[in-house]
């Protein structure tokens, strides 16, 4: 029962992204800084580390239906989240065998899923002609800011979520 | 290729057919959310509003100490201006009768400036920069519909997108693009009104592109303002968009497009009014809804094609 708790916590996130994002000072929300929360794909990395190592479907099954939710709530394209944060899970899985479970590695992994994430992104929504920034004030403005805030809170939720997982696995 | 094993990649290319389908989907289709959807978005709506509201509870409790220090002052002045204020509403009692009356003498009951007003709270907005997009915290069950227009006390800010029973999606003006465009003209006290179409939002002037269609009158000139039409179908008549900042002629040199700076602060948005206007809403159907005075009809057949072109 108490696997229940990982959608419920990914629902959670999912709708404090929109509640932050408009709590912000309006002088962060609107200036030429993009932040952009990505703390599904954040609690997504501790989760297919920490968890699930039997069945590495599982984390990316949520990815893409939280992904499909994102699409839902906050943008009015379906599918890009969907296959995006599900593609990202799994990119983060490729890693995960190779380096160390450490909190330096994980910091590294947690950089690289992100850059595929947004890279992917623009380059989808750049497509779709959603998005019509240059590459170069991309990573200037979108992705370093992001970057930051996300680290942020993923050294804020490692340890917590790190002893969660273990307390959730702990019957199998 | 061992990094990517065949499994997997069989995977990925599923899921590259099934982000085309579904991007496709929302691209063709624009009218109506399923009841997935609305469930979906019910369901974070909800955990949204009761989250949001502890956390202004206390933030506004940190900005009410603030403007105590300056209620003495404050309080002054407004003494002042309320005095203005009850000769004001005396005097708008009377017109308010004085226009009912002589809209009975020519049997118009509701005008297209006529609205009603409901109240909404911005919960939440997309965390996704490039979709300007605000949820606020009242939905199909308080009488919201798709395409109400969106305003602040300031001016418009945006239309409604999709409606769920709790919440609704609001697009904002500044992510407006060919397919909602928005009818509007600048009011000239003489009659001569200049009607146009506000076509989307240039980002890099932060100003919303006003096309001028019908210039046979004075000409507009920087500083004037614009306002919604009727015409649209959707919106009330009158309500505040922004002032001309700047006029050029467009890229072919037949029309002239006017640069409007928006009225309303798009950045700090916390309490909207939704509009929902009194005249009949013309909706996507075959059969126009009948009207009673001719003017109206004339509208009708104005509007029709492009509401054709928007479904």
């Amino acid at each position: 029962m108490r696997h229940a708790l990982i959608p419920i916590l990914l629902l959670f996130l999912l709708a404090f992204e929109g509640v932050a994002i408009e709590l912000l000072p309006a002088a962060v929300k609107f200036s030429d800084v993009y932040l952009v929360p990505q703390w599904l794909l954040m609690f997504l990395i501790l989760l297919t580390t920490f968890s699930y190592t039997k069945y590495p479907i599982i984390p990316i099954i949520y990815g893409a239906l939280f992904g499909l939710m994102t699409d839902i709530v906050y943008t009015s394209m379906l599918g890009v989240y969907m296959f995006v944060l599900g593609f990202t899970v799994y990119i983060a899985q490729l890693l995960n065998r190779m380096l160390q479970n450490n909190l330096v590695m994980m910091l590294v992994i947690a950089t690289c899923c992100l850059f595929v994430l947004e890279t992917s992104l623009v380059m989808i929504y750049s497509f779709l002609g959603i998005s019509t920034m240059p590459f170069g004030q991309f990573i200037i403005y979108r992705f370093l800011p992001s970057w930051i805030a996300n680290l942020i809170f993923f050294l804020v939720i490692y340890h917590p979520t790190r002893k969660l997982l273990a307390w959730i696995d702990v019957k199998k | 290729m061992s990094f990517f094993k065949r499994k997997s990649l069989f995977v990925i290319l599923m899921g590259i057919i099934l982000l085309v389908t579904l991007v496709g989907y929302s691209l063709t289709n624009k009218n109506d959310v399923s009841t997935a959807e609305k469930f979906i978005m019910d369901t974070v709506g909800w955990l949204q509003n009761i989250t949001f509201q502890p956390i202004t509870f206390v933030t506004n409790f940190f900005d009410n100490l603030d403007d105590i220090k300056k209620t003495y002052e404050e309080n002054k002045i407004l003494r002042e201006k309320l005095v203005e204020y009850k000769t004001l509403v005396y005097e708008l009692q009377e017109l308010k009768k004085e226009n009912e009356s002589l809209r009975q003498m020519i049997d118009l009951i509701d005008s297209p400036r006529d609205y009603d007003a409901i109240l909404a709270t911005v919960i939440a907005r997309s965390p996704e920069r490039w979709f300007e997009q605000i949820i606020i915290n009242q939905g199909k069950l308080h009488g919201i519909e798709k395409n109400m227009a969106v305003i602040t006390g300031e001016g418009l800010i945006g239309q409604v997108t999709s409606v769920s029973n709790l919440t609704s999606t609001v697009q904002l003006i500044s992510n407006f693009d060919q397919l909602n465009r928005i009818s509007a003209y600048v009011p000239r006290s003489k009659g001569d009104n200049v009607f146009g179409l506000v076509e989307g939002y240039d980002r890099s002037r932060g100003m919303l592109i006003f096309r001028i269609i019908d210039e046979s009158g004075a000409k507009v000139k920087e500083e004037e303002i614009v306002v919604t039409s009727s015409l649209g179908g959707h919106f009330p008549s009158g309500l505040m968009i922004g002032t001309i900042k700047e006029i050029t002629p467009d890229q072919y040199g037949l029309t002239k497009i006017a640069y409007v700076e928006p009225a309303a602060n798009l950045n700090d948005i916390q309490e909207v009014i939704v509009v929902n206007r009194k005249l009949d809403v013309i909706k996507d159907v075959e059969e126009p809804a009948v009207e009673e005075d001719p003017e109206a009809n004339e509208e009708e057949m104005l509007i029709k094609p492009e509401g054709e072109t928007g479904s």
